[in-house]
């Protein structure tokens, strides 16, 4: 068989299924979104000129740049470890970051409804320790939604940023302690900036992953905490307006897709999956 | 741990003391003492596994030793960590940093060790890439250079600090023959210019040859011999030194008589050689292995040789000419001999040609013939 014909012969299932049930329900959508009896702009104005609207885009951002800062803070650490132990420490550290990983996120979501309420594990360890008279309204904040995520897609993160290690060259470290550097000298002029493309394509994947979240949010924030993914199931199936919740999809489907093409102009997207730059 | 230690001299540059590293089930070095002296270029020699890598591994502290102790200068070194040895290193895939230019690779010992004033320091990088022949070349990156000039970054890096310790993992190895020969020629003159113990390791006998003060033959984790190239080529005390350096044949036999003078040796194929004897020479009965080396050897059509020289006839099996020499291949009764022909000679040798083998009795070696198991 020909290199050709066998090339479409392993594309062409994937192919076929993502043209039936993901462009065309894609193109549908779009099309929905400038339909307004005519083609029509009027639902992206609606969802820019709406203050509620404007104002749930800004929480989605700054949501997602919360996780995505706490998902950095708390994963380079980790991927660290994770790239510079031996083979035993490695296996067991990376069962234990994936372990969370392989548990369904909506109950995990769950499990922090059950930490976090008004007398939840947190606030009745707080009242009995005396720390604080009356339950702190922790859950149903930015804060509860921000340390959910970040729980959630931590192990994104870590391993993201823990692949990019591994293709350092552990021979450079042996570089630079023979000329003199110590550890800490040897991970601030060596290490780090080398795991930085590993930093800004975790960032990334954390990011895009964070601006669709949508059990998450729904089920540990407040009404002012609302992401742009409930906008448009509350559009969709409390208003029934499909054009104006099409046009909101379109917004977080162009500005993910913006963020990528962004990513890849500078630092090609391959690598974050093992190719060379 | 049971023997006596080797006190570790003040003068010497390092000292090995029964230094020992298991990995798993293996020993890769085994029981290694040393005295490299301060100003010289040592090489440790050996074929892949031989333990000569781990035991520069030891040297730089990038692992510790299971038993036995290095030395710097007389003081114990295996609880300073590698930044604190003062030395420098040339890797085999030469570990430049990627992210930074020629001049910061070049810098990054000066700034790791003592902090200069902005003109000191470029002033150091400059004089030091001059001294490697690479000057111009301060911006760039290392994925910007060839292989060769990549190789002399890895060693203005390694010599930008003046450490009084040069570790040289196979500096060599990723460059082509002319290159290489080059290299070594250059490295030589810096060894020279700079004053630092080198610490050299190769698995090429020529480069070892060629560069070092003394050579340091391994085999399976152990030193196999020490000495300079001359004793080491034309004194193997074993088997193994004489075939891993250089060309050597390898004759069996076993001694039937000595006297003052003369070791009667009567070889595995019947022939008997009369060869001098040296001050430790086998006793009658003992198995010996007669080491030739080609160039001594002279290959002629007909059959006469004078009395004097030690001679085996054969047949050509191969002529290989190599332009400043020719080197024959002759089947005898004793196995096969290689021949080395300088000059022109040889044109008339064809293979299946009828030949007399011979060289001068003083041309050969003693060496023990292992037991057979």
């Amino acid at each position: 068989m020909r290199p050709r014909a066998l090339a479409w012969l392993l594309l062409g299932p994937v192919a076929v299924w993502n043209l039936v049930f993901f462009m065309l329900p894609v193109a549908v959508m779009v099309g929905r979104s400038f339909d307004a009896h005519g083609l029509s702009l009027v639902h992206y104005r609606n969802l820019f000129t709406t203050g509620l609207y404007v104002s749930v885009m800004l929480t989605t951002f700054e949501t997602s740049v919360l996780v995505t800062a706490g998902c950095l803070l708390l994963g380079y650490p980790v991927a660290y470890l994770l790239a510079t132990s031996g083979p035993r420490a490695r296996t067991v550290m990376l069962v234990l970051v994936l372990l969370p990983y392989w548990l369904d996120y909506i109950v995990r979501s769950y499990s922090w409804m059950v930490l976090l309420g008004r007398m939840g594990l947190v606030n009745r360890a707080l009242i009995d320790l005396g720390v604080v008279p009356e339950p702190l309204p922790i859950l149903y904040t930015r804060w509860s939604v921000t340390v959910g995520m970040i729980q959630i897609l931590l192990p994104l993160t870590v391993l993201t940023l823990y692949s990019a290690m591994l293709r350092i060259d552990q021979g450079l470290l042996h570089a630079a302690a023979a000329h003199g550097a110590s550890p800490s000298a040897s991970f601030r002029r060596v290490f780090f900036p080398l795991s930085l493309p590993g930093v800004y394509g975790a960032c990334l994947l954390t990011f895009v992953t964070s601006l669709g979240f949508y059990i998450t949010p729904a089920l540990l924030g407040g009404r002012k905490d609302t992401m742009i993914s409930q906008l448009i199931v509350t559009v969709s199936t409390d208003m029934l307006d499909w054009s104006l919740a099409s046009a909101v999809s379109v917004v977080l489907l162009v500005v993910s897709l913006l963020i990528v093409v962004v990513y890849n102009r500078f630092f090609s997207i391959d690598r974050l999956w093992g190719g060379s730059a | 741990m049971t023997g006596a230690e080797p006190a570790p001299s003040r003068g010497a540059a390092v000292t090995l003391a029964r230094l020992t590293k298991r990995f798993g089930s293996v020993l890769a070095v085994d029981r290694v003492s040393l005295e490299v002296p301060s100003g010289s270029f040592v090489t440790f020699l050996g074929p892949s596994g031989s333990g000569k890598t781990t035991t520069l591994n030891l040297i730089a502290g990038f692992i510790e030793p299971d038993a036995g102790e290095v030395f710097f200068e007389g003081r114990p070194v295996s609880r300073t960590p590698t930044h604190r040895r003062d030395l420098g290193m040339v890797f085999q895939n030469y570990a430049l940093f990627p992210h930074m230019t020629v001049f910061d690779n070049v810098a990054f010992p000066l700034r790791m060790r003592r902090p200069l004033a902005r003109r000191e320091l470029t002033a150091a990088v400059a004089s030091t890439l001059a001294l490697v022949q690479l000057t111009g070349l301060e911006g760039r990156y290392p994925r910007q250079l060839s292989g060769g000039q990549q190789q002399r970054v890895a060693m203005a890096r390694a010599l930008v600090s003046r450490p009084r310790l040069l570790l040289m993992d196979e500096p060599l190895g990723a460059l082509d023959k002319k290159l290489r020969e080059q290299m070594q020629v250059e490295m030589k003159a810096i060894h020279r210019a700079v004053g630092s113990t080198f610490l050299y390791v190769t698995h090429d006998q020529a480069e070892a040859l060629a560069m070092s003060d003394v050579v340091v033959v391994m085999r399976d984790g152990r030193v196999e011999q020490v000495g300079s190239p001359r004793e080491l080529y034309a004194a193997p005390a074993t088997e193994f030194v004489a075939d891993f350096l250089g060309n050597a044949n390898l004759l069996a036999g076993r001694v039937t008589a000595r006297s003052d003078e003369t070791l009667v040796v009567a070889l595995d194929g019947g022939t008997v050689l009369r060869v001098p004897a040296g001050r430790a020479a086998p006793a009658p009965g003992e198995g010996v292995k007669l080491l030739v080396r080609p160039e001594d050897v002279d290959v002629l059509v007909d059959e006469r040789t004078d009395g004097e020289r030690n001679a085996l006839p054969g047949k050509v099996g191969e002529v290989i000419y190599l332009g400043e020499m020719t080197r024959v291949v002759v089947d005898t009764p004793e196995g096969v001999v290689v021949a080395r022909i300088a000059g022109q000679r040889g044109g008339d040798l064809a293979p299946g040609h009828a030949v007399v083998v011979s060289w001068p009795p003083t041309a050969v070696r003693l060496l023990p013939r292992p037991t057979a198991p």
